[in-house]
This record gives structure tokens, sequence and C-alpha cells, in this order.
């Protein structure tokens, strides 16, 4: 069965935020609502100094939080392991924005929640999500994971090093970061409170 | 440093509406219970609670439409067609609107009113509870601990006994002062776990400290004050109901922060 997952290679990424700009073409996203967002972060201090670009988004976790917190049952997991929401049972209750450890939920203008669901329409036409397409450094790969062949399984298999936001949480995403700058590590992002600077 | 492109959705998603709802549902829960106790006890007054108890669901339920996005989508009706009892929110409206008909039939005195005194029972018990499961559910937002499940209950009675004095009704006097301490003991220990607790549970405690600190401990010291208040009913029944409310409001407001975003 397919087992849709994404990697995302951080010692290739460079910001420039592309993805983000085809993930609201392509979803027409409205201003004020994003599904996919670029974390900048400054890590160390100087000589010890490194930038991570991190690309965040929907995780589409194994043990999504966000699902049996739905009272309508509008939040659900596909058979092919993609977090969905069937926009037409959605109260806005705000349950699932609550319950999201990665904010990457939002309310849409039209009273809805939205967020990244990995380009499902453009899937189903056998193409790519149009974040891994437009990728100008290609540090994204998208594919089955029960696939050894896919490039998702390959990036992550060949990879140095291989990171999930808040493991902590038990929530098992399915979007990994690879290669995250080696000697400083993945950034952690609980840090000072009530900073914009409490990322690390 | 921290830059962005693009934001996660980091902002408060509950507005000033959900406060007013979860002030609400307190004493809509609290006077279906007390409607509960008076429909199983065959008690004079039991239709008078019963329709203090429907005009507080509707108001409850008016305020979380008015607060809704989806206000004129009409999706709500799948919260009575989906079984989601892994839910919070689920469970409320069910025990909302299981406590609306009960107090509907006992209002209007038909039926068997054992059946409406047990629906009651679980209605209300869901109504009271369901709050504070809504917030403790949320692992990923340390100040909604799981303390929350008794503290919610616990201060939602304290409301609706405080307003039950406010209306002169003397059965409610003997049980402010236990019910209002026993909610200051549990704000007290919901502090103490929160500043003894995890590394993000003592980020959760600075956070509430910092945005509401010196307010929550004012409200915890008006749950307090009962105790010293018992020849003022009067006072020592709009005192703790403030507190009360204090205390649920922070805790909601305050409480939508997580530290993963910004």
């Amino acid at each position: 069965m397919t087992r849709y997952a994404m990697a995302i290679d951080l010692a290739a990424c460079v910001g420039c935020s592309a993805c983000s700009v085809a993930c609201t073409m392509e979803n027409d996203v409205p201003v004020g609502n994003h599904r996919l967002w670029i974390r900048n972060t400054e890590i160390g201090t100087f000589p010890n100094l490194t930038v991570e670009f991190r690309p965040e988004q929907c995780l589409h976790c194994e043990n999504p939080p966000c699902v049996p917190v739905c009272p309508t049952g509008c939040c659900f997991v596909t058979d092919e392991g993609i977090v969905d929401i069937d926009s037409k049972k959605c109260i806005a209750c705000g349950a699932c924005i609550a319950a999201c450890p990665y904010d990457a939920r939002s309310m849409h203008p039209d009273g809805y929640v939205t967020k990244c669901d990995f380009c499902k329409h453009r899937l189903e036409e056998g193409k790519l999500p149009a974040c891994v397409e437009t990728c100008p450094t290609l540090c994204r790969s998208f594919g089955d994971l029960d696939d050894p062949n896919s490039a998702v399984s390959v990036a992550i298999r060949t990879a140095d090093r291989v990171d999930v936001l808040r493991p902590e949480q038990g929530t098992g995403p399915n979007l990994y970061y690879l290669n995250a700058p080696a000697s400083f590590g993945l950034t952690t992002t609980v840090g000072q409170v009530g900073t914009e600077e409490g990322a690390h | 440093m921290v830059e962005w492109y693009g934001l996660p959705w980091s902002q408060h998603f509950w507005h000033w509406p959900t406060l007013f709802h979860f002030a609400f549902v307190a004493l809509a829960g609290g006077a279906a219970f007390v409607t509960m106790i008076a429909t199983l006890r065959d008690h004079p007054r039991k239709r008078t609670y019963a329709l203090i108890t429907i005009g507080l669901i509707v108001l409850d339920l008016a305020t979380l439409w008015a607060e809704s996005p989806a206000r004129w989508r009409f999706t709500h009706v799948w919260l009575f067609l989906a079984f989601t009892p892994t839910s919070p929110i689920w469970v409320g409206a069910w025990g909302l609107i299981t406590s609306l008909v009960a107090s509907f039939f006992v209002w209007i005195d038909r039926g068997p009113r054992m059946l409406w005194g047990a629906l009651l029972v679980v209605g209300s018990s869901l109504a009271l509870m369901y709050p504070g499961m809504a917030l403790a559910v949320n692992t990923n937002r340390p100040i909604w601990s799981m303390m929350l499940i008794a503290l919610f209950p616990l201060t939602g009675m304290v409301t609706v006994i405080a307003i039950a004095m406010l209306f002169k009704q003397a059965w409610a006097n003997p049980f402010i002062v236990p019910l209002s301490l026993a909610s200051a003991i549990l704000g007290v220990v919901y502090l103490w776990g929160l500043a003894t607790g995890i590394p993000e549970a003592q980020q959760g405690f600075a956070y509430l400290w910092s945005h509401g600190g010196p307010l929550f401990l004012v409200g915890l010291a008006l749950l307090v004050a009962p105790a010293f208040l018992r020849r003022t009913p009067l006072l020592a029944a709009l005192v703790p109901f403030v507190g009360a409310t204090v205390v649920r409001s922070l805790i909601v407001e305050i409480g939508q922060h997580q530290f993963f975003g910004f």
C-alpha cells in the first residue's frame, strides 16, 4: 500500500522560498494563510555560526493529534497516509488547530480549516506536489515510503542524518529533515519565552 | 535570531466570544446539574431550574454561533451525524443537547421524571467536564495541563452556585465555601505542577506568569475570599464568581500559546 512521505535536505535548502510561493499559487492560499513557510534560524555564535533554512508545513503524522479531536470527523487520514480535511464537514471549531504541535493548520476566511495536503489533486494526476516540483536545489524528495526505490526512500536511506520535528510529541511525522547542520543539529524550538528570538 | 518567509499559524484561534462560551457552558452545565438533583428529588422548583438551564444552554450555543467562522455554513449538523467520542467538543455537544432535551421535558412536566433525571446526570456531567477535557487533550500546549479536567468542573460549579446564591436560593449557601476553597487549592496545585514540571511546563508557567500571573493570583484570592465573607452572602457569591471566571478565562486565553511557533 502507498504511504506518502516527504524529505527535505536541509544541507541543500537555500531558503529561497520558491516552494512557499508555488504552494500559495497552486492551492490558491488566501492572504494571511500559509500552508508552507520557511524558518531561518541563526545557530551558534561566531566563529561557530551557521544558518538553518527549514521549510515547515503539515507533517502528515502517523499518529496525528488533530484527527481524534475533530468533532465532526472532517479530519481524517487517507489510505495513502495523507492527513486530510473534508471542508464541507468542518465547523471551524479550532480543535485541530489547538491540537497541532506544528501550527500547520490555519483558518480559511471562508470558515473552514486548511493546510498542506501534499497537493493531492496533483498526485491524482500523477504529478509531484508543487513544492517538490518547483524546488531549484532539488532538496525535496517525495514518494512512497513503502517502496524502497522511491525518491523519498532513497533520500532517507542515503542521508547522513535524519530528523523529525518534536519527536517527543509521539506524532510520527512523515516529513523528514535530512542532513541538518551536523555540528549543531536540527534546531530545537523551545527557547526563551515570549520573544521572537526564542527558536534557539 | 529567527526570520520567516510566510508564518505558521501561531496566532490565537479562539477569541473573546470563546471566553464567554467557557463562562456560559460552566453555568449551563452547572444549572443542568442543579436541575438533575431537583428532578431526582422532585423539588418544587425543578421546572424553574429546568427553564434556567434551557436559557443558559441556548445562550451558550448562541455565543458559539457568534464566534464561529462557519456561522452561515450550517456544517454544525455534523456534530450530531458523526460518531467521534475521542473529541471533547463532540462529547460536550452531546452533553449540552442531552441536558437541553431532558430539561425541556422537566419544564413541561411530561414523561418519566426519573428518566429525565438520569439523562441530566449524564448530560450535566459531560457539559461540566468537556471544557477542561477540550483543553487538556492538547499536550502540545503546556499551560493546558491535565489538571484542568478537575479544575474546570469545579470552578464551573462555583459559578452556578454563586448565581443561585445571588438569586437567594438558600440551599446553595453551604456549598460556596467548600467549592471555592477546593477550586483555589486546585488552582495552586495546577500552578505548582506547571512550575515544577517538565521544561515545557516550566516555560508554560513562565509564560502564564508574564502574561497574567498577578491577575491569576487575584482570581485565586477571590476564590478563597468566601471563607471570610460568610456574613455577607451577596459578596460571598459575587467574589468567587468573578474569581472562577478570571481563572478560567486566563487559562483559555493565555494557554493558546505554544512555544514551537515563535
